[in-house]
């Protein structure tokens, strides 16, 4: 396995689960690294690859919500699996609400585990795509002169040229050059194509009327 | 006997002392000058009396108008000479003169003086001494100080004889009437040596080694030409004493020779004459002396005087009795009673019978102290001073004289007075003879008759019955006339009225016997042992409480009363009162049965005329004993009802106490069982006997129970009565107090029905051998919850004291049961409800708990999953799945761990004392509540000591205190989002080497008014709390000795301390 395996990361305090879900992964085949600590996976460097992340709830110092708020805040983007020995459904029902991709209760059968990590994997491999795409797009987007973002925001309503010329009071046929580099600058062709992207990186529909 | 009577002697010297002091009237106008007499010997002894006599009436003639009192000391006979009692004598003139002590001090005779000059230094230093009539010989013996002024008398012993001689010249045979007492003793000696010149003229005979009644036999068949020559007599040889001149008297009566005496005071008594101890002018010099005395004259400037023997004086009726011609007396010789009248010749009867009271008294007494007043020394001053003034005294007697040829009897108007005659009346020897009392007509007929054949002189004592009915006591002196060989014509003589001496002597005999009585009533044993162990004199009691005869008792050793193991402390204690005085000793004493019965003995040790005696009491302590056996039954009772511990074993162990202290052979408690009373517990019975017993209810023929008009089940047999309270006080089977008792109970058996009190009677007590059964109810709160049942197979074991201690007993143990019972209640409360804030505790940790359990659950269940995944591999890595397993099986062990922990806190079992360490006690605390705090973000310090002491305590309790304290801390802080969040538990030592557990929180604190409020039940803080919490803890320190308080930290936040009063381990 090289470094940027597919890898699961679980922060738990408890040595004795730490060192059995370290061994049920390995057996999987999955790549794991443990923490002890909230501050301690804090502390790893940069992890680029596909992954996950497992966390306790109960903890000293940072628990287990904290640290996924705080994850969070910093756009953190690997699936989050609560694992607790406390399962109550209110704290399920809001780690869940709050992006976490699963909430299991210890003990917890392999299966199930692996099932949740593979799932997450899975989805933590698409995001990554997702993101590379996005990334790209944005690099793109970013290549926009404000009147072509501007046309871009007014395209992606569904208007028409003429009704985009009306409502920024410039010709249509300026309209229809700018949403030309548009989908130039893009790479897109279709304005369905120009929806998906705008979707993509939040950038939203002019207002109309 | 002899001995008894000495050692009853001290018995009553003390009593009469304080007789004589509280009749003593000290009441006198101008203060009286104190004279203490010491007197040498009995106050019986004639010469002493004489000169005593003389001196007081001088000296209160003298002194007038200064009254004069006289205390008079009696140490009796001459053992005063040794030093054996002075310290007693010396304790009672200190303790009867006071601490000045009198203005002059009379020692009358050799041996006071001797003790005065022994005693000089402790006895009064400053007060003037007179020695007063002692016999030269005996006076020249002593030292005098410079503060003694001595006045004596002398006597010309040979000379005594001389005077025989010169009366009778023809006189060959002398018998010496002589006593064996100390003084004759010191006497007899100088006679002999004095009179051996006049041997082998006249022929001495001794009679010192004869008995009184041996001498009067003597004297009456004495040869021709013999005398009696009547020396001192106070003591015969048997021991016998003779008070006054008794001796004398008895003597003369039966003599028939002339007898010479010593002394002016055997002069009038019989004693023919001659020149005699000048007793009334020692008397009288002496008075002279202490009159100057006690005038302030210094000792030293008064001369010594001695009265030598008188001008030899004689009785006039002697001379003419024995024919002696007064030609034969010296010339200037005084010849007294020359003109005898009847009276005067009787004198002696009347004074010696007056006397007798008196002279009987001192008998006894061996130590008298009397006050004389001065009405009284002045009436004897006036006896003795005037003889005349006697004739008044004898104004009582009456004359009479019977015509032996006629048989009619003149009589003196005072006679005829005396015998209830008619003035003039013609009174026949017949007509007095039919008014003698019957019993006594015979003795005065006989008398008559003899006085008659004998011409001797002849005393009679008889009653008189006058006409009224009334009865005289008559003593009568008669002689005939003329005097043999004459034949008589008249018989003649006095009669005096003697009913008041007669009812005196009645009255001594009624004390004698009245003092025998109070012995013989004596509740206790009563007894005299000699030096030798020997029991010599006992009271009646004696022999009826041991059941030995007095053959038995007498002479009986007295360590055979006591049983072989208590003879060492007796014989102990034997030697202590010896050497002490006294003793005492409980001990059990063997009766004539062979039962040993304790007793408490009381002894004196006395010491009689150097022979030691132990005087003593005893009294039946058995009755005490069993008391105090119920006392510390009873006490043994109520301290095993004190002690926490299962009722039932308590029980049982106070039944055994119970049994073991009084020694019944069985001993019950039956109580309430719901409508029965069964044995509780039992020790002693057998199984059969409480199979039989056991219930008590009478049940009908379907096995109902029977039940009376109010509900009330129908008990059975006299334990039904007791506990049903149908006793009834005027049957003498129960007492007033509600139990039943009886020492004899067989005779229940022969009882009819219809007085039998019992309902449906079992007598099951009575066939299984029990004679004495004692119900006692026991109550609490009033109510009869039960009763103690002793039985004893022996017949009259109890008593109706002990019966009625025991009903207090019965009391005592039932209202202690209830509060045992109530006690049992809270305590089981506390500890309830401690159980129950501990579950509700737990309920909060529950979710804390489920955590920590999950954990190794799900490590178990992750590392075996993974060794099946390892082992289903190609090449399963064995090493891996061993260490799986390992893990496995620890993280087990922790689960069970947890579980263990958590049922142990939430387990109902009775508090258990043990010695703990604090530190320890915090660290499972934090390792329990670990996960409970960490949920919300609470922190758990802690610092604890290694060197805390160890406290005494139940560790679940400690535990349940503490989580208490941080779960409470913790909610405080949550409801208060307090940032940071932490529990702090420290564990240390105080400065007074105390062990100290403090829980401090960062959370808001507890409002100052509310530090103490908190405490208090049903207090929360928290929302959904029990409020029970901090109330609960603080209980359950108080237990051992803990206490917890509540302050505001400092830096912010509550803290609690908890702070341990106990003993060091």
């Amino acid at each position: 396995m090289t470094k940027e395996d597919p890898t699961v990361f679980v922060v738990d305090d408890d040595a004795s689960v730490r060192k059995s879900l370290s061994r049920l992964f390995r057996s999987a085949g999955v790549s794991v690294e443990m923490f002890a600590s909230a501050d301690a996976f804090l502390a790893r460097e940069h992890f680029t690859g596909t992954g996950c992340v497992i966390l306790d709830i109960g903890m000293p110092g940072l628990n287990g919500v904290d640290l996924h708020k705080r994850l969070r805040k910093a756009d953190f983007s690997m699936p989050v699996i609560f694992l607790t020995g406390h399962g109550d459904i209110q704290t399920g029902v809001q780690v869940v609400k709050e992006g976490a991709v699963d909430f299991l209760t210890k003990p917890v059968d392999d299966e199930t585990l692996l099932q949740a990590v593979r799932e997450a994997l899975a989805k933590d491999e698409v995001e990554r795509a997702k993101r590379v795409e996005t990334t790209a797009i944005r690099q793109r987007l970013q290549s926009l002169t404000d009147l072509e973002h501007e046309v871009l925001t007014y395209v992606i309503t569904g208007m028409l040229n003429k009704q985009i010329a009306a409502a920024l009071d410039i010709s249509e046929k300026t309209v229809k050059v700018h949403r030309g580099r548009v989908t130039d600058k893009l790479g897109v062709q279709s304005v369905a194509e120009l929806v998906r992207l705008a979707e993509m990186t939040g950038i939203l529909p002019a207002e109309q009327g | 006997m002899t001995s008894w009577l000495r050692a009853h002697g001290w018995l009553w010297f003390f009593l009469c002392g304080l007789l004589l002091q509280l009749n003593a009237a000290a009441a006198n106008d101008a203060p009286p000058a104190e004279v203490l007499i010491i007197h040498s010997y009995d106050r019986d002894f004639a010469p002493d009396d004489t000169v005593d006599e003389v001196f007081q009436a001088e000296l209160t003639r003298l002194s007038y108008p200064r009254p004069v009192e006289y205390l008079h000391v009696y140490p009796g006979r001459a053992e005063f000479e040794s030093s054996d009692r002075d310290e007693a004598i010396l304790a009672y003139l200190r303790a009867t003169c006071g601490p000045r002590g009198p203005d002059l001090i009379v020692a009358i005779g050799a041996a006071a003086q001797a003790f005065v000059v022994r005693q000089e230094a402790i006895l009064y230093p400053n007060i003037p001494v007179l020695n007063l009539a002692a016999e030269t010989r005996r006076d020249s013996t002593l030292r005098y100080r410079d503060r003694t002024v001595s006045v004596s008398y002398g006597i010309d012993l040979s000379q005594l004889v001389e005077n025989v001689l010169q009366l009778l010249p023809d006189t060959k045979h002398v018998f010496v009437a002589m006593g064996a007492g100390s003084l004759e003793r010191f006497w007899e000696p100088v006679f002999r040596e004095v009179w051996k010149p006049f041997e082998p003229r006249l022929q001495f005979e001794w009679m010192s080694d004869l008995s009184l009644e041996q001498m009067k036999v003597r004297v009456a068949a004495l040869p021709p030409d013999s005398v009696v020559l009547a020396m001192l007599m106070l003591r015969d040889a048997t021991g016998q004493a003779s008070p006054g001149e008794r001796a004398l008297e008895a003597l003369y009566r039966t003599a028939n020779t002339p007898i010479f005496g010593y002394s002016e005071a055997q002069l009038g008594r019989g004693i023919v004459g001659g020149s005699l101890l000048a007793l009334t002018e020692t008397g009288r010099g002496g008075a002279e002396v202490a009159k100057r005395l006690l005038d302030g004259e210094e000792p030293g400037t008064i001369d010594d005087a001695v009265y030598p023997a008188l001008t030899p004086a004689y009785d006039w009726r002697e001379l003419h009795r024995w024919g002696i011609p007064e030609e034969r007396l010296t010339p200037g010789s005084r010849v007294d009673f020359r003109k005898p009248s009847p009276w005067v010749k009787y004198r002696w009867i009347i004074v010696g019978s007056v006397g007798l009271f008196l002279l009987q008294t001192t008998l006894i007494v061996g130590l008298l102290v009397q006050r004389h007043h001065r009405r009284v020394a002045e009436r004897t001053a006036q006896e003795s001073k005037d003889r005349l003034a006697l004739a008044a005294e004898l104004s009582g007697v009456g004359l009479w004289s019977l015509d032996l040829r006629s048989h009619l009897i003149w009589m003196s108007e005072r006679a005829t007075e005396l015998f209830g005659f008619l003035p003039g009346q013609q009174v026949s020897i017949a007509l007095f003879l039919e008014s003698v009392h019957a019993e006594d007509r015979a003795s005065v007929q006989s008398a008559i008759d003899a006085a008659v054949e004998s011409g001797v002189s002849t005393r009679v004592e008889y009653r008189f019955v006058l006409p009224d009915g009334a009865v005289r006591w008559i003593v009568a002196q008669g002689q005939t006339c003329p005097s043999p060989p004459a034949s008589p014509t008249l018989f003649m003589g006095a009669s005096l009225d003697i009913s008041e001496n007669k009812a005196g002597e009645e009255t001594l005999r009624q004390a004698k016997d009245f003092s025998e009585a109070a012995i013989n009533a004596l509740p206790g044993i009563f007894y005299l042992y000699n030096s030798e162990g020997r029991l010599v004199r006992w009271n009646r009691n004696h022999e009826l409480k041991t059941g030995f005869s007095a053959e038995e008792l007498n002479g009986r050793p007295i360590l055979d009363w006591f049983p072989e193991s208590h003879r060492d402390l007796v014989a102990l204690e034997v030697r202590r009162v010896h050497e002490d005085g006294e003793g005492r000793i409980e001990a059990p004493v063997r009766m004539k049965d062979g039962h040993e019965v304790p007793y408490l003995l009381k002894w004196v040790g006395l010491m009689i005329e150097g022979e030691s005696y132990i005087l003593g009491t005893g009294t039946d302590i058995s009755d005490i004993k069993w008391m105090e056996a119920c006392r510390d039954a009873v006490r043994e009772v109520l301290r095993i009802l004190s002690d926490p511990g299962d009722i039932r074993e308590s029980m049982q162990s106070i039944v055994s106490a119970i049994k073991a202290s009084l020694g019944v052979d069985a001993v019950g408690i039956r109580l309430r069982d719901v409508d029965d009373y069964t044995y509780f517990c039992s020790e002693g019975f057998s199984e059969d006997f409480l199979t039989k017993e056991n219930s008590l209810v009478s049940r009908n023929g379907d096995g109902g129970i029977c039940r009376d008009d109010k509900g009330e089940p129908i008990l059975q047999c006299a334990c039904g009565l007791v506990l049903s309270g149908k006793t009834d006080p005027a049957n003498p089977l129960f007492t007033p107090g509600g139990s039943c008792w009886t020492n004899d109970a067989a005779p229940l058996l022969d009882l009819p029905a219809k007085d039998d009190p019992r309902t449906n009677p079992r007598n099951v007590c009575i066939h299984q051998g029990y004679a004495s059964v004692a119900l006692i109810p026991i109550r609490g709160k009033g109510e009869v919850i039960g009763l103690l049942q002793l039985n004893a197979r022996r017949k009259g074991y109890f008593t109706l004291p002990m019966v009625e201690f025991l009903e207090r007993a019965g009391d005592n143990m039932g209202e202690a049961m209830l509060r045992r019972q109530g006690e049992s209640d809270i305590a089981q409360a506390r500890l309830a409800l401690a159980h129950l804030s501990r579950v509700s505790m737990m309920s909060e940790l529950t979710t804390s708990l489920a955590h920590e359990l999950n954990q190794p659950l799900a490590a178990i269940l992750s590392n075996a999953q993974a060794g099946l995944r390892f082992l289903s591999g190609k090449e399963p890595d064995l090493n891996e799945v061993a260490e799986i397993l390992a893990d496995i099986v620890s993280d087990d062990k922790r689960a069970g761990e947890i579980i263990r922990r958590t049922r142990y806190l939430l387990q109902n079992d009775p508090p258990h004392r043990e010695w703990l360490d604090l530190s320890v006690i915090v660290r499972e605390v934090v390792s329990i509540l670990h996960n409970a705090v960490v949920i919300h973000d609470v922190l758990l310090e802690t610092d604890l000591s290694p060197s805390v002491p160890h406290i005494r305590g139940d560790r679940v309790q400690l535990q349940q205190v503490l989580i208490n304290l941080i779960i409470n801390a913790e909610q405080a802080m949550i409801e208060a989002c307090s940032r940071p969040a932490t529990v702090s538990i420290s564990t240390f030592k105080d400065h007074e080497g105390r062990a100290v557990v403090t829980v401090q929180d960062t959370g808001p604190g507890v409002p100052a008014s509310q530090l103490e409020e908190i405490f208090v039940p049903f207090y929360s803080r928290k929302t959904g709390g029990m409020g029970m919490g901090l109330t609960i803890s603080r209980s359950l320190l108080q237990s051992v000795g803990g206490k917890i308080w509540a302050e505001n930290a400092p830096g912010g936040g509550a803290r609690f301390s908890i702070l341990f009063e106990q003993q060091p381990a």
